[in-house]
C-alpha cells in the first residue's frame, strides 16, 4: 500500500510537471511557425528564425557585422558561419528594467553579460562603429524587442554610412555597405 | 529554409548518423561482452543502453583521432569505419546459419519478470513522447547552444576540433566543455544541413532511452521484484529526467553514463576480469568526455581498478596499461583545452569567490540543494519522492552489517559529488541565486544514480568482498 501510495504521488508530480514542460514546448513551437510575439522570451526563438532566414543573402565569404540592442546570449556565430563577424551590442537601462520585471536574477545576469561585452570592446559605440564599417561587407541589425521601448533601426546606425538594404525579417534587417 | 523543415535526403542522412553511433557501440559491445552462441543480442535491453551511452563516445574517440591525424571530418570517413566490419560481420554469419543450422539451441535470455516487460513497455512510451515532444523545438539558446551546439557548428565548419576558431568565436560560448556530445552533434550537422538545431534532439531523448533501460535493469538484477517495480517506476517517472530529454543538455547522458560506470564496476568488482576492466574503463572515458564534471568521476573511477590490482585481483600489469590509457584519454580535452588557452573568461568583477566567503555561502547553497532533493513536489518537482524513496532504501540497509558495505560504497560516492557540487557553487563568481536554481537541479541528476545504485543493492546479500 506505501508503495502503490507513494508511486501514486509521483506519478502525480510526473503529470503535472511534464504537462507544463509540454505546453511550453508547443508554445515554442508555435513561436517558431507563428507570427512574433511581444515578449522577452521571444528573443532568442526571433534570433533562430530571422537569422537563419538572412543567413543565405550573404555569400559565405562576406564579413558581417551584427548590430544589436539585445543584451541576451544570441549565438551569432552558430547562425552565420563560415562569415568572419563583428559584434557591437547597445545596452538600454529601460530594456534591462522590462526585462528585471519579468526575472530579476535573468535580468542581473544579462547585466553582467553586457558588462563582459564592454570589457570585451563589443559595446556599440560611435567609435567602434566608425571602425567596424569599413571592415564589413554587411551589416546585419538584430533589433529585438528594442522598438518596446522606443529604440529605432536608424538610432544605431550612422547617417552617413552608405547602406543598401537587402532584406527585412521581423526586427532584423540585412545591408549591404556600398564601396564607392 | 525554416529551422523546423527537413529534406528527405537529409533525414536519411541523419537516420545513418545516429545508426552509426548504435553500431559502433553494438560491434565494441560483440568485443567487450561477446554474447552467448545463438543468442538473440538485439532483444537484450543491456545491450541497446550500453551501445546508445557507448556508441557515441566511440564515434567522438574516432574523430578525435581523426583530427590528431589532420584529417578532416567528413560523414563517409567517419561512418564507413564502422559499417564495414559491421557489415562484414553480419555478411559472415548468415550464409553459415543457412548452410548449416546449429546444432545446439539458441541460448535464451534469462526471462524477464512480467513487471519488468511491463516497464519496458513505459520505457518505450516515454522515449517516443519525449522524442517527438523533443522535435517541436530546435535548440536554440541556453548550455545547449552555448556548450555545444555552438561549438559544433565551428567543428562542422572547420572539418576539425578548431582550437583558434573556437577562440576568436564573436560571442564566446563554453568552448572548454568536453567534446562527446559536440562532436556527435557536428556528425549530425554534417548530415542534417541546415535543419541543424533540430536533427540534434533525438540525440537527447536517446540518452534518456539509455537512462531508463538502466534504471530498470539496476532494479530488476538486484532486488525482489515488488520493490523493483516500486524504485524503477519512482525512479522512471522523476521529471527531471524526463524534462532533460527535451532540452539538449549532456547532464542526462552523464548520469546514464555514471549509472552504467556504478554497474560496470559493480561487475568487475565481482568478478574480475581483462573484458570487465575495458568495458569499465570505456565507461569512464565516456563520462570525461560527456561533461566537464565527468572527468572528475572518470579521474576518480581510476581507484576501482588500482584496488583490485593491489589486492591482486586483476594482474598489476594488465591493470596499469588500462589505467594508463584510461587515464591519458580521461585527461585528453583537459590538457588538449589547457593547451590551445581554451576556457571562457571569468565574469567581469567577479572572479571566484574565496574560501572564506564560500563557506559562509556553503550552507545556502546546500539548503537550497537539499531541499530541491526533499521536498516531494509541492514546491520543487525535480525529483518527487525518488530522493525519498531511494535514500530510505539505502539507509535502511544500513542496520544490516551484511548489506552495509555495497550501500555505503554507492553511497559515499554520491555524497562526495554531491558536497563537491555544493562547494562548487558557493564559490561561483556568477549571480549564486541564479546558478543554484539553474544549475543545481541538473547537478543533482548526476548523483542520482548512486541514489539508485544504493537503494539498488540495498537487499544484495553478498557483500562487496574478494571473492
Amino acid at each position: 500500500m506505501l508503495a502503490g501510495l507513494l508511486v501514486g504521488v509521483q506519478l502525480l508530480v510526473f503529470a503535472r510537471t511534464e504537462s507544463e514542460a509540454l505546453g511550453l514546448l508547443w508554445q515554442g513551437r508555435e513561436w517558431f511557425a507563428g507570427p512574433p510575439r511581444p515578449d522577452v522570451a521571444y528573443l532568442t526563438v526571433a534570433a533562430a528564425r530571422e537569422l537563419g532566414a538572412l543567413e543565405p543573402r550573404m555569400p559565405p565569404q562576406a564579413r558581417v557585422l551584427v548590430v544589436t540592442t539585445s543584451p541576451f546570449v544570441v549565438p551569432y556565430d552558430f547562425y552565420l558561419a563560415p562569415r568572419p563577424l563583428t559584434v557591437l551590442m547597445r545596452l538600454d537601462p529601460a530594456l534591462v528594467e522590462r526585462y528585471a520585471a519579468v526575472s530579476p536574477a535573468t535580468a542581473r545576469q544579462a547585466t553582467r553579460w553586457l558588462a563582459e561585452m564592454e570589457e570585451r570592446g563589443q559595446a556599440l559605440t560611435d567609435e567602434r562603429l566608425r571602425e567596424a564599417l569599413p571592415r564589413a561587407d554587411y551589416v546585419l541589425v538584430f533589433l529585438g524587442d528594442a522598438a518596446a521601448v522606443g529604440l529605432q533601426r536608424a538610432e544605431l546606425l550612422p547617417a552617413h554610412a552608405r547602406l543598401e538594404l537587402v532584406a527585412r525579417e521581423g526586427q532584423s534587417t540585412l545591408y549591404r555597405l556600398e564601396r564607392s | 529554409m525554416s529551422p523546423l523543415s527537413l529534406d528527405p535526403r537529409a533525414l536519411a542522412a541523419v537516420a545513418l548518423v545516429y545508426a552509426t553511433q548504435l553500431v559502433a557501440g553494438w560491434l565494441v559491445l560483440g568485443l567487450l561482452r561477446p554474447p552467448p552462441a545463438g543468442r538473440r543480442t538485439w532483444r537484450d535491453p543491456r545491450r541497446w543502453s550500453r551501445a546508445l551511452l557507448l556508441g557515441p563516445a566511440l564515434v567522438a574517440l574516432q574523430m578525435l583521432a581523426l583530427d590528431a591525424l589532420g584529417l578532416h571530418f567528413h560523414l563517409g570517413l567517419i561512418v564507413l569505419p564502422w559499417w564495414i566490419p559491421a557489415l562484414l560481420a553480419w555478411g559472415a554469419r548468415l550464409p553459415r546459419q543457412a548452410r548449416a543450422p546449429s546444432p545446439i539451441p539458441p541460448d535464451p535470455a534469462p526471462p524477464l519478470p512480467a513487471a519488468a516487460r511491463w516497464l519496458l513497455g513505459l520505457v518505450v512510451l516515454l522515449f517516443g513522447g519525449a522524442l517527438v515532444a523533443g522535435l517541436w523545438m530546435p535548440v536554440h539558446t541556453g548550455d545547449a547552444m552555448n556548450q555545444f551546439a555552438l561549438n559544433a557548428r565551428v567543428f562542422e565548419t572547420h572539418g576539425g576540433l578548431a582550437p583558434q576558431a573556437l577562440k576568436s568565436l564573436a560571442i564566446p560560448g563554453h568552448v572548454e566543455y568536453p567534446p562527446l556530445v559536440s562532436l556527435n552533434e557536428a556528425l549530425l550537422f554534417l548530415a542534417g544541413g541546415p535543419a541543424r538545431a533540430l536533427v540534434i534532439k533525438p540525440f537527447f531523448a536517446l540518452a534518456f532511452l539509455a537512462w531508463m533501460l538502466l534504471v530498470v535493469e539496476a532494479c530488476f538484477a538486484l532486488l525482489p521484484v515488488g520493490l523493483a517495480t516500486t524504485l524503477a517506476l519512482v525512479a522512471l517517472l522523476a521529471p527531471a529526467a524526463a524534462l532533460s530529454a527535451t532540452e539538449g543538455y549532456a547532464d542526462l547522458r552523464l548520469a546514464a553514463t555514471v549509472l552504467l560506470l556504478g554497474l560496470a564496476g559493480r561487475a568487475l568488482w565481482l568478478r574480475p576480469g581483462r573484458r570487465r576492466l575495458l568495458l569499465y574503463a570505456l565507461c569512464a572515458v565516456a563520462c570525461a568526455l560527456t561533461k566537464l564534471e565527468g572527468v572528475a568521476v572518470g579521474l576518480a573511477a581510476a581507484v576501482l581498478p588500482a584496488l583490485l590490482a593491489a589486492r591482486r585481483r586483476l594482474p598489476a600489469g594488465e591493470a596499469a596499461l588500462v589505467l594508463l590509457v584510461m587515464l591519458a584519454l580521461v585527461l585528453a580535452w583537459p590538457v588538449y583545452a589547457h593547451v590551445h588557452a581554451l576556457g571562457r573568461p571569468a565574469l567581469v568583477g567577479a572572479e571566484w569567490h574565496d574560501a572564506g566567503i564560500g563557506l559562509t555561502r556553503l550552507p545556502g547553497v546546500l539548503s537550497t540543494m537539499l531541499l530541491m532533493m526533499v521536498d516531494i513536489g509541492i514546491i520543487e518537482r525535480h525529483w518527487g519522492v525518488f530522493w525519498l524513496v531511494s535514500l530510505a532504501l539505502a539507509l535502511w540497509a544500513l542496520r544490516r552489517p551484511d548489506r552495509r558495505t555495497a550501500v555505503s560504497a554507492a553511497l559515499l560516492c554520491g555524497a562526495a559529488q554531491f558536497l563537491i557540487y555544493a562547494t562548487v557553487l558557493s564559490l561561483t563568481p556568477a549571480d549564486l541565486e541564479w546558478h543554484v536554481t539553474t544549475a543545481a537541479p541538473r547537478l543533482l541528476m548526476h548523483v542520482a544514480p548512486w541514489a539508485l545504485l544504493a537503494a539498488a543493492v540495498s537487499r544484495e546479500r553478498t557483500p562487496l568482498r574478494a571473492e
